[in-house]
């Protein structure tokens, strides 16, 4: 006879600012059987109506052990506790706790918080710089925050912030990404098995949430870099009720280089919000909003009729705004919905001998959406929903003035209008205390000029536990989007644009498999993963030779489209306890394209086809106030197109000569492999201490070798020409100061 | 203040003297290869320019100072001893070097024939190469009409009208001036298309005759850099989609511009073992003075 069932649900929370945690393993010891909380902090579980022993644990936090005789549904909130040494050891983790399942390299998790002692470039601590680090997860060129996924583009990775997708996740042309560390609270980076909620992008999902605020006490954490500084306070407008967080960061290269009379006028700044409302046990309503902007200006200050800036100069906003209400339907139905609207947008001007120009362009979303998990059973975790988004697309407002007119004509572009939509259900089914499988499916689509494109999204991922070390897992996952990035692919410019599907460009759909396995190596407190994945993308989209995209509204007919497939696989070891911490990744991996008006008809590979990428990061903590770390990477180096060759040839009339150059196949030649050593020693404060600290020294690239980004052709000593490739950043020592109150 | 100022520029200075050296790389060059370009005066000449291709890291090829090509590197690339044949319709004709200007072959005597496949080949004797090329002789398209139309002494706009041809085709127009716009006497009728160095090319239009939907094709053109007081040639031809395809790859490498922001062109050619093209077309040529209008 079936023992009756009983839930038990409820939020996990921080014993010191009651906000929620995110992925805290809660599992009950004597049925064996557990859950973690999601990105709410909400747990439920279905149990025999027994005595259960119920274990809450989470990485720096002390387990919490709870024993009760489950009589009848139970609601349970509970606070962990901080552990009381404070290990500083760098905690990204792509194994979670034994009871979530389907865990593998396809999800890698990173806490911001713990990067702090990790080297970066010039202090500026940045989680997508992090995910570089990563199997699977390829840099594109030095000092930008792009990542290529698994073979796919920089635009097709969705990053969501706060559920909002960012546009342009980078600061200074992508030498940074719009993310202020203090203000963030958890960072999930998803490669392959995506869940039915996730959707629009081929490659990756960064799913990113902010702090929700300090419930119990004001909270102020900061830090002063080379380039930037950055502010953060939290705390209670009611406590336990209503709580506020409010991050701001700003660069300050163009005040510092005043001092030195070589002005640099740019900066940057961000601002991020939230207000967290308790509105009772079961609800909860978050505000959350992101502002940010680059400026660049050179030239005089007047304003032109659109209130642009002269001289020259460009101005890219970005911004997202999330309402989101959580709602506790019932111990086994849990809900968020959410209002969310996001835009980005540049202007970028220039005045000259009487002539002027400005170009503007902007994205806006408007969306809304509403997702439920559904705690059927010890069996079946449901998660259901959809969402709606209209897209407003206004590119290349153009206005011109002086005698440029002649070349560039004032233009009032058309508005495009797409409306995308989706609905998703998926099934995390336990067969067996060994078994799982997660299946779902994600029905998808997008109205844009009288043309409607839908498509049905399989996803199915499984999990076996072969012994208590050891499991094996694969996954497919089909993948549609509906919207691409216009961008050179020869020079990466601030006027890059996101365009939708239309009529002629179809929306892109990928097919990708993966196969993995995981060992626990117990005696040295590591964890081993190897996955292999195949992806096979259709429709993506390459530019015709000679394409014109700057300034081009008919880009249309400058675009491509073929197939692509990437392959490879993936190693990664970990060891997460302990004084010695750190891991190793490395990626075997190619990437390839095909269309039959490129290279001749023949497949060629793509830009960022690096056969080998290896990371090691190593973390050493000295006593309780000093920690070591350094980073190692390797990686072959990008592909690209050279000249080769050249000659004369007489335009249709013999009345010109023009010089024609001659070119390799597309991509068919890789530059020098880039390989940097990243070093850095924190001291910490003493851990007893109210007022927090750390003291970052660091050196970015020790050895001083330059990673190449470019091939340029160059006078050698001697006089002659020869191929070159120079590199951004040389050896780079850097400090930071953070601290926290 | 002084003293942050102070390290400010040390610090810089430094960053900047760390900066790390450029990595050289290897790149296998392009072997040279010939050269062909074509040109048919009407009635007249058939004539091909026979070069070489040069690596990317030639760094001879202007004279110091200036942008004009230096005449050892001309002479470096100029093909003056090659074996240059003409074959079609059984006939094989052996085109001359002039003299004057190195590097070109002509024939008077090369028969143009409407549909007549013709096979260029050419034998260099100093580096043992050769090359062929195969064009057909398209039937030449006339103007129906051509005129200028005066909106503004600098705002001319050219109107013209020919009759398309059945199936696709593609035709080229070319605008020429003559360099000393004042003078109608510069204009080198005769010279049409030849440079002598009088005529300048000043707008080049490429037709594919699927855009419009009628046969009788008629278009309106905005001329640039032309005045009312200009005399111009216009010459339209009826010409294959390969050299169209070329010369559309032409104008995307034309520019600096397009060196930092347009994909690579590989150019195509239909010059098997070489480079360049091979294209026989007949040109229909008019003399338009703009001030009589």
């Amino acid at each position: 006879m079936l023992a009756q069932k009983r839930v038990i649900s409820g939020y996990v929370s921080d014993s010191l600012s009651k906000e929620s945690m995110i992925g805290v393993s809660v599992f009950d010891q004597k049925n064996k059987q557990g859950n973690i909380t999601n990105s709410f902090g909400f747990y439920s579980i279905s149990l025999p109506a027994d005595s259960v022993e119920i274990s809450f644990s989470f990485v720096g936090y002390s387990t919490q052990i709870i024993k009760l005789l489950l009589e009848r549904d139970t609601t349970m909130n509970v606070v962990l506790h901080h552990e009381i040494s404070q290990v500083k050891e760098v905690k990204i983790t792509a194994l979670k706790n034994k009871d979530q399942d389907g865990m593998s390299l396809n999800e890698l998790k990173i806490d911001p918080k713990k990067l702090i002692t990790m080297p970066s470039f010039a202090g500026e601590t940045d989680p997508l710089k992090i995910m570089q680090l990563m199997p699977g997860v390829k840099a594109g060129q030095e000092g930008t925050n792009g990542i290529y996924v698994r073979g796919g583009n920089a635009d097709q990775n969705l990053i969501l912030l706060d559920d909002a997708p960012v546009y342009n996740p980078g600061h200074l042309l992508g030498f940074f990404s719009v993310f202020n560390n203090d203000a963030i609270k958890d960072v999930k980076l998803i490669k392959g098995g995506f869940d039915a909620q996730y959707g629009g992008r081929l490659s990756s999902v960064v799913d990113i949430r902010t702090e929700d605020g300090n419930m119990r006490k004001t909270e102020l954490e900061g830090g002063v870099g080379l380039l930037s500084s950055r502010f953060t306070v939290q705390g209670p407008i009611k406590k336990d009720t209503i709580s506020y967080m409010v991050g701001a960061r700003r660069s300050y290269i163009d005040q510092l280089s005043k001092l030195t009379n070589f002005a640099v006028p740019y900066y940057f700044y961000d601002l991020n919000a939230k207000i967290n409302y308790k509105m009772n046990a079961k609800t909860r309503l978050y505000l959350s909003g992101y502002f940010g902007n680059d400026i660049l200006t050179i030239g005089q200050a007047n304003k032109d009729q659109y209130g642009t800036l002269s001289g020259f100069g460009f101005n890219l906003m970005n911004s997202t705004a999330t309402l989101r209400l959580n709602r506790e339907h019932s111990a086994k139905l849990f809900a968020n919905y959410s209002l969310i609207t996001t835009g980005f947008g540049y202007d970028v001007s220039g005045q000259f001998s009487g002539n002027s120009i400005l170009v503007r362009s902007t994205i806006r979303d408007w969306g809304a959406k509403a997702d439920y998990n559904y705690y059927a059973n010890d069996k079946h975790f449901v998660k259901f929903g959809g969402f709606f988004t209209t897209h407003v697309f206004t590119p290349n407002f153009i206005s011109t003035s002086g005698e440029i007119t002649e070349f560039i004509k004032s233009r009032v572009p058309n508005t495009i209008y797409m409306n995308e939509f989706a609905a998703y259900a998926s099934d995390q089914y336990k067969v067996n205390s060994k078994f799982v499988l997660n299946y779902g499916l994600r029905l998808s689509g997008a109205l844009v000029q009288q043309t409607s494109y839908m498509g049905l999204e399989p996803r199915i991922m499984t999990a076996y536990q072969l012994t208590k070390k050891f499991a094996i897992k694969a996954s497919y996952s089909r993948m549609r989007q509906y919207m691409h990035l216009v961008s050179s692919s020869t020079v990466s410019l601030p006027t890059d644009l996101w365009y939708p599907v239309t009529k002629n460009v179809r929306p892109l759909y990928s097919d990708q498999y993966t196969l993995g396995a995981e060992w626990t190596l117990a005696k040295i407190k590591s964890k081993v993963v190897v996955e292999g994945y195949y992806k096979k993308m259709h429709n993506v989209i390459q530019y015709k030779e000679g394409a014109d995209i700057l300034l081009n509204d008919k880009f249309e007919n400058e675009i491509l489209a073929g197939l692509a497939e990437a392959y490879g696989g993936e190693f990664f070891i970990q060891k997460q306890a302990g004084r010695f911490s750190g891991w190793v990744g490395y990626t075997l991996s190619w990437s390839l394209n095909y269309f039959a008006e490129l290279n001749k008809g023949k497949a060629f590979y793509s830009k960022f086809d690096r056969r080998h990428d290896l990371s090691i990061v190593l973390n050493y903590k000295v006593n309780d106030r000093w920690n070591l770390s350094a980073v190692w990477v390797y990686m072959t180096g990008a592909r690209f197109t050279p000249q080769i060759g050249q000659y004369f040839m007489p335009n249709s009339s013999l009345t010109e000569i023009n010089v024609i150059p001659i070119y390799t196949d597309r991509n068919a030649v890789t530059m020098s492999p880039t390989h940097r050593l990243d070093i850095s020693a924190t001291l910490m404060s003493k851990p007893e201490k109210k007022f927090k600290y750390d003291l970052v020294f660091g050196v970015y690239n020790v050895y001083n070798r330059a990673s190449p980004f470019v091939v340029e052709i160059a006078r050698s000593s001697n006089g002659s020409l020869t191929y070159q490739q120079p590199g951004l950043f040389g050896i780079v020592p850097y400090f930071a100061y953070n601290f926290k109150i | 203040m002084k003293r942050i100022k102070i390290l400010l520029i040390v610090f810089i200075v430094g960053i900047y003297a760390c900066r790390p050296k450029p990595l050289e790389i290897d790149i296998q060059a392009a072997p040279p290869k010939l050269v062909v370009a074509s040109q048919i005066v009407p009635e007249t000449v058939l004539g091909v320019i026979v070069t070489r291709s040069f690596t990317a890291l030639q760094h001879e090829i202007y004279n110091e100072g200036s942008k004009s090509v230096s005449q050892e590197f001309t002479n470096n690339i100029i093909v003056q001893n090659a074996f240059v044949t003409v074959k079609y319709a059984g006939i094989t004709d052996t085109l001359f070097a002039v003299d004057t200007i190195p590097g070109l072959y002509v024939s008077a005597k090369t028969l143009q024939i409407p549909y007549q496949e013709y096979e260029l080949n050419v034998y260099d004797p100093v580096l043992n190469e050769s090359v062929s090329a195969k064009s057909s002789m398209l039937p030449a398209v006339k103007f129906d009409t051509v005129y200028p139309i005066v909106k503004g002494a600098k705002e001319i706009n050219l109107k013209f009208s020919f009759k398309d041809f059945e199936g696709q085709n593609w035709y080229l127009l070319n605008v020429y001036k003559a360099n000393n716009n004042s003078n109608i006497a510069n204009l080198d009728v005769n010279s049409i298309p030849f440079s002598t160095g009088k005529n300048q090319l000043i707008q080049t239009q490429l037709i594919n005759d699927v855009v419009y939907n009628t046969k009788n094709i008629d278009i309106e053109l905005q001329l640039k850099d032309v005045t009312s007081a200009d005399t111009i040639g216009v010459t339209i031809a009826n010409i294959s989609e390969g050299y169209y395809t070329f010369l559309q790859a032409q104008s995307k490498i034309d520019g600096i511009i397009s060196q930092f922001f347009r994909e690579p062109v590989n150019t195509p050619t239909n010059v098997q073992n070489g480079y360049g093209y091979f294209s026989a077309y007949d040109p229909d040529v008019k003399i338009i003075d703009i001030g009589k209008y």
